[in-house]
């Protein structure tokens, strides 16, 4: 397994990697490669050598690592977080991956990597008509062989026939849920089923001598020369001890940091407007952090498909499904390992009736009910992008004299009658009063004084403001309707006390642009070049926004494949 | 000859310059020496507005700050602008001299501002019947507010109800003072606007004049009783628990599916909610008492809906 250019007895600057770092197996990665002056690094002092290193142990780092090591290169993957999986581990476990794969044979179902391509190129659909052909070409001609080597590394899924996924585009039925764990598997993060993937190619990967450096964070990219030249390798931060550690890649580099929607810099790029009250899924486990983005962008890579990344698509910006919690994409569950940083599980809304959504001002600013359901059966988008839209500029705040168009915080208003029509217990761990995400006053008045503990409610919500909101609404129900925003026969007066404000601000989720790919999934420069040795995979790679794990478990084969295959 | 050090003396953390008449506040007050000098054996004056003088020792220096422990203050209860003086006196021992260093503190004295909220407003209420609604005040400083007045103004300004405060905070509140009042009835079909008003009066401090606007429907007077009985569709079982709502009018059922609400002449919806249930709206005309069956079918809570929603949608 080891292989020939490992150098055993080079003179090795262990540094603080054998403190911590390499409490993973270390496998086929070399201990070796310490080179005060390496001939190829420029000068660059390097702690350790491999063939690949790969930033990213999620849905697409892990399926890269397997597949370079099953080339027989060897690899080390680094990895911010303190365990892995990225969003993956977070995920479903809805696996879409077909062409005519054994399971879609076995329940009849006829595919094939063309009517793949067609379907993830559709100009009828807002999904899919932004796409990189040469990249989906690319995905659709190595679905099955990707699913096989799911397969082949140990994932299982739930043997029922795919389904379709109407709302991304495509009908052949493609999607398969992985079983969420079994007994030689670690433990889930929150009980999804994603564990079920994320786990079994961790426990591949590791027995195929994958070292995964867990805590370690990418801050660098060393190229040869600052924007030109072959890519040498990364820079490392060890997250426990703060210590840097360089790490040579003899082959590539690929980046599979899941995307850029944590990463405020990068966000608003796409989408200014998406300033920092807007929460992430996956957050507070996994970050999109935009690592791929922002170095390969500094060492000269280029950004594409940047059309895909409009936040009127699918999933890139979302209405919360848990309110009162800072993280309510997902119902983080108490007693897990990242529950402390969730801070509440959230509560879940039965009827949009209950309540009302406010700005950060306390206005009204949409027909509350909308984007319930993402999607209709058809596959067509409900009302939520203008819902969304309003909901990231509705106030209109004055600074220094000048009006401004603002998001900032959206609140759900409630009374006590609408805890008890929802059966909600507005207690902790339930939401979150601590950090202020959550808050209960006995006046209007007093609730819109209380939300200026919270850190994004940065200009003061003016009490009277609140209190006109709801009679206004008040009366809009004894009117029987919404003359405002047409919010179907509003239901219920908020009237009761105590009243309640509970976090909803939008949540951001899907990257559907990121460094600019060809094929290969190698990385292009601002001068449509490739960069050589640097490849990107997963959510941080641009070229077509298919949701989930299908993208980027097959971009993450592609990647591993021909980063394996490269010589130097 | 003895050698001098200036000093400073000040607030932990400044001072409003507006704050509620007769608030507490625990402050502490400090000292600096120019020299950077601890102070502990010596003592800071407090000055109140009516020049009563109260003294506390410096108690730690953390090597360049001398501090008191915190002393709790109260501000004048009566409006306006007052004044409070810090001092520290001048200080001898040895051949040391601590000048002598003041510090006035200028605020404005408010009433306490207070905020409302009106609930049970009936809504439809009948034409020429009296409604009752419930009043609630709060004071920002939590106030005893029980006995207070509040008054109920229809939208010409004339009162139309009052009453007082109880002496005990709403349940689940910190300090929502209420009471019920009746008002006079609505004469005209319509949505009719109403303001509560607290006067502010009546309490030991000064407190704002607040108010809360309110609407409710009004119809015709009810004339029929029409008893909802909601039974599953499939087994004839009466489902209990259940929200019955006829037009703008709402009630729930008994244990034994029965749901009973007055209504005036007219066509109304009848639909339900119950999480677990769902049922097609019926439509009726009410001219006479009626008994109407509402046949309801199961299906998935929300909870499990949600738990299906996971595992159906393509979220990853």
């Amino acid at each position: 397994m080891s292989k020939s250019k490992e150098r055993p007895d080079a003179t090795v600057n262990r540094r603080d990697f054998l403190k911590k770092g390499a409490t993973a197996s270390v496998g086929a990665a070399a201990l070796a490669g310490a080179c005060a002056q390496d001939a190829d690094g420029q000068g660059e002092r390097w702690d350790r050598e491999t063939d690949i290193v790969i930033v990213g142990s999620g849905a697409s780092g892990l399926p890269a690592a397997i597949r370079a090591r099953d080339l027989n290169a060897s690899v080390i993957v680094v990895e911010e977080n303190f365990d892995i999986g990225g969003h993956g581990i977070i995920s479903q476990g809805s696996v879409a991956l077909g062409g005519g794969t054994s399971v879609q044979k076995k329940h009849g179902v006829k595919d094939s990597a063309d009517q793949i391509y067609l379907e993830n190129t559709r100009p009828d659909h807002v999904h899919t008509r932004y796409a990189d052909r040469k990249v989906v070409r690319a995905f659709a001609d190595h679905n099955v062989e990707t699913f096989e080597f799911l397969l082949a590394n140990g994932v299982r899924f739930v043997d029922v026939r795919p389904m379709t996924i109407p709302a991304e585009g495509f009908l052949t039925p493609r999607r398969q849920t992985t079983y969420p764990w079994s007994q030689d598997l670690k433990e889930t993060i929150n009980n999804t089923a994603g564990s079920g993937l994320m786990r079994a190619l961790e426990k591949s990967a590791r027995a195929k001598g994958v070292e995964i450096l867990l805590q370690h964070q990418m801050t660098r990219i060393v190229r040869e020369k600052p924007t030109s030249g072959r890519v040498l390798g990364i820079s490392v931060t060890n997250l426990e001890d703060d210590s840097t550690i360089n790490i040579r890649a003899r082959q590539a580099v690929i980046a599979c940091t899941g995307g850029s929607s944590s990463n405020l810099v990068i966000r608003t790029i796409y989408n200014p407007l998406l300033t920092e009250e807007y929460q992430v899924g996956c957050e507070p486990y996994s970050r999109q952090s935009g690592d791929a983005e922002q170095q390969g962008m500094a060492i000269g890579a280029s950004l594409g498909g940047t059309n895909n990344m409009r936040t009127e698509s699918y999933l890139a910006l979302v209405k919360p499904q848990w309110l009162g919690a800072r993280y309510g994409y997902d119902r983080w569950k108490p007693g897990g390992p990242v529950f402390d940083k969730a801070g509440a599980s959230g509560i879940p809304v039965q009827d949009y009736q209950d309540l009302i959504l406010v700005n950060m001002l306390g206005a009204r600013f949409y027909d509350e009910t909308v984007g319930v359901h993402l999607f209709n059966t058809d596959g067509n988008s409900d009302p939520v992008f203008d819902y969304l839209a309003a909901a990231v500029s509705s106030a209109v705040i004055e600074v220094n004299g000048v009006k401004q168009r603002a998001g900032g915080p959206v609140w759900a208003i409630f009374d006590a009658d609408a805890v008890t029509r929802e059966e909600w217990d507005p207690r902790p761990p339930f939401v979150d009063i601590k950090n202020g995400y959550f808050f209960s006053a006995d006046t209007l008045e007093e609730l819109a004084r209380k939300l200026t503990r919270n850190v994004y409610q940065k200009t003061p919500m003016a009490p009277a403001a609140l209190n006109e909101t709801v009679t206004r609404y008040n009366s809009h129900v004894d009117l029987g309707q919404d003359p405002d925003f047409n919010k179907p026969t509003p239901r219920y007066k908020i009237q009761t006390p105590p009243f309640y404000a509970a976090w909803a601000t939008p949540i951001l989720h899907d990257t559907y642009s990121g460094l600019r790919v060809n094929e290969k999934f190698q990385v292009m420069d601002i001068f449509g070049q490739v960069i050589p040795g640097f490849y990107c995979a997963g959510e941080s790679a641009g070229g077509f926004a298919l949701h989930g794990l299908g993208r980027a478990t097959v971009g993450g084969y592609i990647a591993g494949t021909n980063a394996a295959k490269e010589r130097v | 000859m003895s050698q001098a050090h200036s000093t400073n003396v000040f607030l932990s953390e400044s001072l409003p310059r507006i704050i509620s008449a007769g608030t507490t506040l625990a402050l502490k007050f400090q000292v600096s020496c120019s020299h950077g000098c601890a102070l502990q054996t010596c003592f800071v004056e407090f000055v109140s507005s009516d020049e009563h003088v109260t003294r506390s020792d410096l108690v730690s220096h953390d090597g360049n700050v001398n501090e008191t422990d915190a002393v709790e203050l109260t501000v004048p209860r009566q409006v306006g602008e007052h004044q409070w003086r810090l001092v520290f006196p001048r200080h001898e021992s040895e051949n040391l001299v601590h000048e002598e260093s003041a510090l006035d503190l200028h605020f404005k004295t408010v009433p306490h501002t207070c905020s409302m909220a009106v609930w049970d407003v009936p809504s439809p209420a009948s034409i020429g019947e009296p409604v009752q609604v419930k009043v609630g005040v709060r004071c920002s400083t939590e106030c005893q507010l029980g006995g207070c007045l509040v008054e109920i103004h229809d939208e010409a300004g004339t009162k139309i109800g009052e009453g007082n405060l109880g002496e005990n905070p709403r349940d689940g509140t910190s300090a929502l003072y209420w009471t019920e009042i009746e008002m006079e009835p609505p004469v005209t079909e319509d949505v009719h606007f109403r303001t509560a008003i607290f006067i502010g009066t009546g309490t030991e401090l000064p407190h704002e004049k607040s108010n809360a606007s309110f609407s409710f429907r009004s119809d015709k007077q009810k004339q029929h009783l029409v008893t909802v009985k909601v039974i599953e569709n499939s087994t004839g079982a009466a489902v209990g628990h259940v929200e019955v709502r006829c037009g703008h009018y709402i009630t729930s059922t008994d244990k034994s599916g029965i749901a009973k609400i007055a209504l005036p002449e007219g066509t109304f919806e009848v639909s339900m909610r119950r999480d677990g249930f769902q049922a097609q709206p019926l439509n009726i005309t009410v001219n006479e008492d009626l008994m109407v069956e509402l046949k309801v079918v199961t299906v998935p809570t929300h909870n499990e809906q949600a738990e299906q929603l996971l595992a159906n949608y393509p979220w990853g």
